[in-house]
C-alpha cells in the first residue's frame, strides 16, 4: 500500500475520505460533487480504547473495500484521542500497521476475479505532520507487512510447506539482509543428539529440518534474545490421528515458527542493534509405517528422557530439543512460540494467548508489551503443584498430563524441564506464548479468515526494547 | 444428614509435656538423617514419632506448610493414632515472616489443615470392628502465644469440612429442600437469620431463571436466604452467591454417564457460602454479610425446559437456554439480581461449580477468579493465597461480549464459540444476563470441586473456597 501526505483535504473523486462520527453505526455518503465520504461510527469518543482504536484503523479499510474504493484519505488528527496519551509517532504506527493487516488476503490459491483484487492501493494522510510521524508510518507500514508474510506462510497449505520448504521461506526471509540462516538436516541433528525433533519427524516422507537464523546487530558482547517457534509444517497427530475436525487448519501448527523467523527478519530491516537469534525445529507429523509410537521413549540433546504418551504432543517435544540447543548462546531471554495446546483455547477463548513465564516481572513486561503491540496475552500458572502431572513412568518427563484437565499448563511445565542445565538450574530467563487460540483471526477483529499473525508485533516491540 | 461417624479433636496447649509417651510425638528429620516410610515410627524404648523432613528455609513456602500438617494427620492416621504431640515452638520458628505473619496465624492454619485432614466422608458406611482411625486429641508444646488461634482455627476447619459432609452427601437425601433445611440447621442458635423462598414467592418475584430450571425435577426449587447483620447498622453487606444444583443430569442436554455421579457435587457453591455465614456468625465477625443459594436439581423429564427455551429472569433480561446442561449461570443470574436489588452490597460474590472450561484451563490445582475491578482481583487473589484455597484470573475482556449476545433473547448461555472461552463466557453471562452493578468478583471452583492428588485430602468435596470466603467476609475492607 502506498502512503501519501498532505496537509489539506483532496477533492479528488476517486478518494473516498474517512471521518469519525460520534453515532453508533456507519454511513457512507455521496456528496453532490460526485465524492465519497465514510462517516465511520466510533460512538462516544471519551469512550474510546486503545484495543478498540486498532479495530477502528481496521475497519476503515474494510469499509473502503465495501464503497469500491481504491483510495481512502482520513484526517490524522481525528484518530487522536488525548486521554489514550499516545504520542503521534505511536498512533502513526499504529495506523499503518492494522491498516496493512487489514488489507491482507491470501488469495495466492484463487483466480483473479475480473475487476481484480479488491485490495486498498493507497492511504491519503491528512494533516500537518512532522517527519517523524511519517517515519513512524512508514515503520508501521513494515511491520503490517511482516506480519502479512507470517500469514502467508502459515495459510500455505501443507502439501506446499514441508520442513524444507519452511527452511527455504527462512532463507528468503533473510535474503538480503545481515542474517546467517543454518539449516539443520538429519545427519547434524544426529550429530547433536536431537532425538526428539528426529523422532517425531520419523513418520514423514518430508526430512524435519533444524533452522537456525542469527542477527547480530548488536554489541559483540551482548548475549543475544532467542527466539524459539514450532514449526510443525502439518500436524496429522501422528498414530494418535486427529479427528476429521480437529485436523482441519493444522497447516498453520508452523505458525510459531513463522512468527519468529519474520520477527527476526523485521529485526534485521528495522536495524535493531540487537542480537537476535531465531531456531525453528521444523517437521511433519504423519502416521506411517516409521511414524513414532505411543509408549515410545525418546533422548534428547539434553539427555532427559521423553515418554511419548500421546503423538499428538509433538510440538512440546521438538521444542524441547530447540530450548536446549538454545542454552549454548548463553541467552539473556528465550521466548518460545507455540500453536501448542488445544486447553489455552479452551481456556481463554479466541482473544488471547496464554503466557507462561516463572518471572513475575517479566509477566508484566510481557503483558504491557501485549497491549500496546495488540498481540494480547493473559498469564496462565506454572505452579510447581502440576508438575507432578508429567512426570513420566518409563522416561524422565511424559509429554501428556495424567488427567484431562489443564493441559496447556502441563505442556509449559514440561518445556520448563529443558530450560534447566545439566545441573537443574535455570539455564536462562524464559517465557512461553501458547498461541493456539491466536492461530486463526477471531470475529470482530476484521482481519481476513485464517492466519492472525500473531505475536510478530509483540516480538518486535520486545526486540526493540528489551 | 446422616450421623457423621466422626469424633471432634481435643486440642491442648501445654508448655511443657515432660515425658508424656502417649501418642506420637512429631518431629522434624535431623539434616542428612534417612527417614522410613511414612507414618509412625515405633522405638523400642516405647517412644512413638512421626518424622517429616522439614524444607531447607529458602524452599519452604505456606503451601507447603499446609502439606506438611496435613501429612503429620495422614502419617498418624495410616497407623491409627488418635493422639499426637506437635511442638508449635519449634515449628513456629523454623516459619520465616513471609510464610505465617503471628503465632495465631499459625496456629489457626495448623488446625484448619488438621481438621481438614482428618475428615473422611463415613457417614454412609458401617463402622469397622477396629473403629475409624480419626485422630481425637492433639497436644501442643507451645507458650501461650499459641493460644489465641486454636479457637479460630478449629471453626474454620469445621466449616470447611460442613461444606463438604453437604457435597458428599448424596443426591437422594440432598434435595432442594433438604439443602435449606440443612442452612436453617446449621444457622440454628446463632444470629443468622433464616429464609427460603417458595415457588409461589419466586413466582412473584419473577424468578423465571430458577424455576425454569427446576421445572423438570419433582423436587421443588427454593431459594435460601440468610443473613447476619453484626455489623454496623450502615455499613453495607457482603453478599455471597452460591449454585445450589442439587443434581445436576443435564437436564435435556443431558451428560454422558461417565462421572455423572460427581454432579452430586454440583451445590458445592451453596454449601460453601452457607458454611461460611456459619462460620462467620460462629466467629462472631463484626460484619454484614448475606448468603444467598438458588437451590435446583437438574432433571429431564416431560416438564423439563428444553433447548431453545426462553426464561425471564429476575433481572428483566430474557435468557436464550442452548443448552439446558448450562443451567447454573440461569440460577445465578437471577441470585445475582436478587442481591442487587434487596440489597445495596460493597461486594458480591459467586461461587459455583460453573464450567468444565475452567477444569481444562487451569487442572485441579485452581480456582477460576473472575472480576472487571484489578483491586478486587489483587485482594482476592491474596487471600486466596493465604487461606490456601488457590485462585487464578482470568479475562473478563469486552471482547467476549459477543459470546452471550442472543438471537431471541437477550442473552444465551453457552458461548458462540461452543467449549472454547467456556469459564470466560460463563461469568460474561453471569455479567450481562444478572446486569450487576455492584462490584462483583466470581469464582468458577469447578477446576477444584474434587481433592486433588497432592492434596492429601479424601476423596470427594476439597473443601474450597470456605476458607478464603471466611478470609475475605474477615477482611475485606472496601
Amino acid at each position: 500500500m502506498k502512503y501519501t501526505f498532505t496537509p489539506k483535504a483532496l477533492k479528488n473523486k476517486d478518494i473516498a475520505t474517512v471521518t469519525l462520527a460520534t453515532t453508533a453505526s456507519d454511513v457512507t455518503v455521496r456528496t453532490s460533487d460526485g465524492r465519497t465520504v465514510i462517516e465511520l461510527g466510533v460512538g462516544k469518543r471519551e469512550e474510546m480504547t486503545r484495543r478498540k482504536l486498532v479495530n477502528v484503523i481496521r475497519k476503515i479499510v474494510s469499509l473502503a473495500k465495501a464503497a469500491n474504493k481504491k483510495k481512502v484519505a482520513l484526517d490524522f488528527f481525528d484518530l487522536v484521542f488525548p486521554h489514550l496519551h499516545m504520542t503521534p509517532t505511536e498512533l502513526g504506527e499504529m495506523l499503518s500497521t492494522n491498516l496493512e493487516m487489514a488489507n491482507f488476503e491470501f488469495v495466492k490459491y484463487k483466480s483473479k476475479p475480473k475487476e481484480g483484487w479488491s485490495t486498498l492501493a493507497e492511504v491519503v494522510v491528512l494533516g500537518k505532520l512532522g517527519s517523524d510521524v511519517e517515519k513512524a508510518v512508514r515503520k508501521g507500514k513494515m511491520i503490517g507487512e511482516e506480519v502479512n508474510k507470517t500469514r502467508a506462510l502459515a495459510n500455505t497449505p501443507g502439501g506446499a510447506m514441508t520442513p524444507a520448504i519452511l527452511a527455504q521461506s527462512a532463507a528468503e526471509a533473510a535474503e538480503g539482509l545481515p542474517i546467517t540462516t543454518t539449516v539443520l538436516g538429519v545427519r547434524e541433528m544426529e550429530e547433536l543428539g536431537m532425538g526428539a525433533v528426529l523422532g517425531v519427524g520419523r513418520g514423514s516422507d518430508e526430512e524435519p529440518k533444524f533452522i537456525v537464523m542469527e542477527y547480530f546487530g548488536g554489541m559483540p558482547d551482548e548475549k543475544p534474545v532467542v527466539l524459539v517457534g514450532k514449526g510443525v509444517t502439518f500436524d496429522t497427530g501422528g498414530l494418535n490421528l486427529k479427528s476429521d475436525t480437529n485436523m482441519y487448519e493444522m497447516h498453520m501448527d508452523m505458525s510459531g515458527g513463522a512468527a519468529v523467523i519474520h520477527a527476526l527478519s523485521l529485526a534485521a530491516k528495522l536495524k535493531l542493534q540487537k542480537n537476535v537469534v531465531a531456531l525453528v525445529p521444523a517437521v511433519e507429523n504423519m502416521p506411517s509405517g516409521s511414524s513414532y509410537h505411543p509408549g515410545d521413549v525418546l533422548q534428547g540433546m539434553s539427555g532427559k528422557t521423553v515418554e511419548v504418551l500421546n503423538t499428538d504432543a509433538e510440538g512440546r517435544v521438538i521444542l524441547s530439543d530447540a530450548l536446549c540447543y538454545a542454552q549454548k548462546y548463553k541467552p539473556r531471554l528465550v521466548v518460545d512460540v507455540a500453536t501448542l495446546t488445544g486447553a489455552i483455547h479452551v481456556a481463554l477463548g479466541a482473544h488471547a494467548s496464554g503466557l507462561f513465564t516463572k518471572d513475575e516481572e517479566l509477566e508484566g513486561y510481557f503483558r504491557k508489551l501485549g497491549e500496546e503491540s495488540g498481540d494480547y496475552l493473559w498469564p496462565m500458572p506454572l505452579w510447581d503443584e502440576y508438575e507432578s502431572e508429567i512426570r513420566g513412568t518409563f522416561g524422565d518427563w511424559a509429554n501428556t498430563g495424567k488427567s484431562r484437565y489443564g493441559g496447556a499448563i502441563n505442556a509449559a511445565l514440561f518445556l520448563y524441564q529443558f530450560t534447566k542445565d545439566e545441573k537443574g538450574k535455570e539455564a536462562y530467563p524464559w517465557v512461553h506464548l501458547d498461541i493456539a487460540s491466536r492461530m486463526t483471526s477471531a470475529d470482530g477483529e476484521y482481519l481476513a479468515k485464517g492466519a492472525a499473525g500473531t505475536p510478530v508485533r509483540l516480538l518486535i516491540k520486545l526486540l526493540e526494547r528489551f | 444428614m446422616r450421623d457423621t461417624q466422626r469424633p471432634s479433636i481435643t486440642y491442648v496447649l501445654a508448655s511443657d509435656v515432660g515425658q508424656d509417651r502417649l501418642g506420637a510425638r512429631v518431629r522434624f528429620a535431623y539434616e542428612g538423617e534417612t527417614l522410613n516410610d511414612e507414618g509412625v515410627v515405633r522405638h523400642e524404648d516405647g517412644r512413638k514419632e512421626i518424622v517429616l523432613r522439614y524444607g531447607t528455609p529458602s524452599e519452604m513456602t505456606r503451601r507447603k506448610l499446609v502439606t506438611l500438617v496435613r501429612n503429620i494427620v495422614k502419617s498418624a492416621k495410616s497407623s491409627g493414632e488418635k493422639r499426637i504431640i506437635l511442638s508449635l515452638d519449634d515449628l513456629y520458628g523454623r516459619c520465616s515472616s513471609r510464610m505465617v505473619s503471628d503465632p495465631t496465624d499459625l496456629v489457626s492454619l495448623v488446625i484448619t489443615n488438621i481438621e481438614m485432614a482428618n475428615y473422611e466422608f463415613v457417614a454412609y458406611k458401617s463402622k469397622p470392628k477396629d473403629g475409624w482411625k480419626f485422630l481425637e486429641e492433639v497436644v501442643f508444646v507451645g507458650t501461650v502465644r499459641f493460644m489465641d488461634g486454636i479457637g479460630h482455627g478449629r471453626l474454620v476447619g469445621n466449616g470447611v469440612n460442613l461444606m463438604r459432609d453437604l457435597g458428599n452427601t448424596p443426591a437422594f437425601d440432598l434435595t432442594p429442600r433438604r439443602l435449606a433445611f440443612e442452612a436453617e440447621l446449621a444457622s440454628t442458635g446463632l444470629p443468622v437469620k433464616f429464609r427460603a423462598l417458595g415457588v409461589e414467592e419466586m413466582q412473584t418475584l419473577g424468578m423465571g431463571g430458577v424455576l425454569g430450571v427446576g421445572v423438570g425435577s419433582v423436587n421443588k426449587p427454593c431459594f435460601v436466604i440468610m443473613e447476619y447483620m453484626a455489623g454496623p447498622p450502615d455499613e453495607k453487606p457482603i453478599v455471597l452467591v452460591g449454585k445450589g444444583v442439587t443434581f445436576d443430569t443435564g437436564g435435556i442436554s443431558i451428560k454422558p454417564s461417565e462421572g455423572m455421579e460427581e454432579m452430586k457435587l454440583d451445590m458445592l457453591g451453596g454449601a460453601s457460602v452457607i458454611a461460611a455465614i456459619v462460620t462467620a456468625a460462629r466467629l462472631g465477625l463484626k460484619k454484614n454479610v448475606v448468603a444467598l443459594v438458588p437451590a435446583v436439581e437438574n432433571m429431564p423429564s416431560g416438564s423439563a425446559i428444553r433447548p431453545g427455551d426462553v426464561l425471564t429472569s429476575l433481572s428483566g433480561k430474557t435468557m436464550e437456554v442452548l443448552n439446558t446442561d448450562a443451567e447454573g449461570r440461569l440460577i445465578l443470574a437471577d441470585a445475582l439480581a436478587y442481591a442487587g436489588k434487596f440489597y445495596d452490597p460493597r461486594l458480591v460474590v459467586s461461587v459455583a461449580t460453573l464450567t468444565g472450561a475452567a477444569c481444562v484451563a487451569l487442572g485441579t490445582h485452581a480456582s477460576a477468579l473472575f472480576a472487571a475491578d484489578d483491586a478486587i482481583a489483587a485482594t482476592m487473589t491474596l487471600l486466596a493465597e493465604e487461606s490456601g484455597d488457590y485462585v487464578w484470573r482470568m479475562p473478563l475482556w469486552e471482547e467476549y461480549d459477543d459470546e452471550v449476545k442472543g438471537a431471541v433473547g437477550d442473552v444465551r448461555n453457552t458461548g458462540k464459540s461452543g467449549r472454547y472461552g467456556g469459564a470466560i463466557a460463563a461469568a460474561k453471562f453471569l455479567e450481562k444476563a444478572s446486569v450487576i452493578t455492584h462490584p462483583w468478583a466470581h469464582i468458577d471452583m469447578a477446576p477444584r470441586m474434587t481433592s486433588a492428588d497432592g492434596d492429601h485430602l479424601a476423596k470427594g468435596a476439597a473443601g474450597d473456597p470456605v476458607r478464603l470466603l471466611v478470609r475475605l467476609l474477615e477482611r475485606y475492607t472496601a
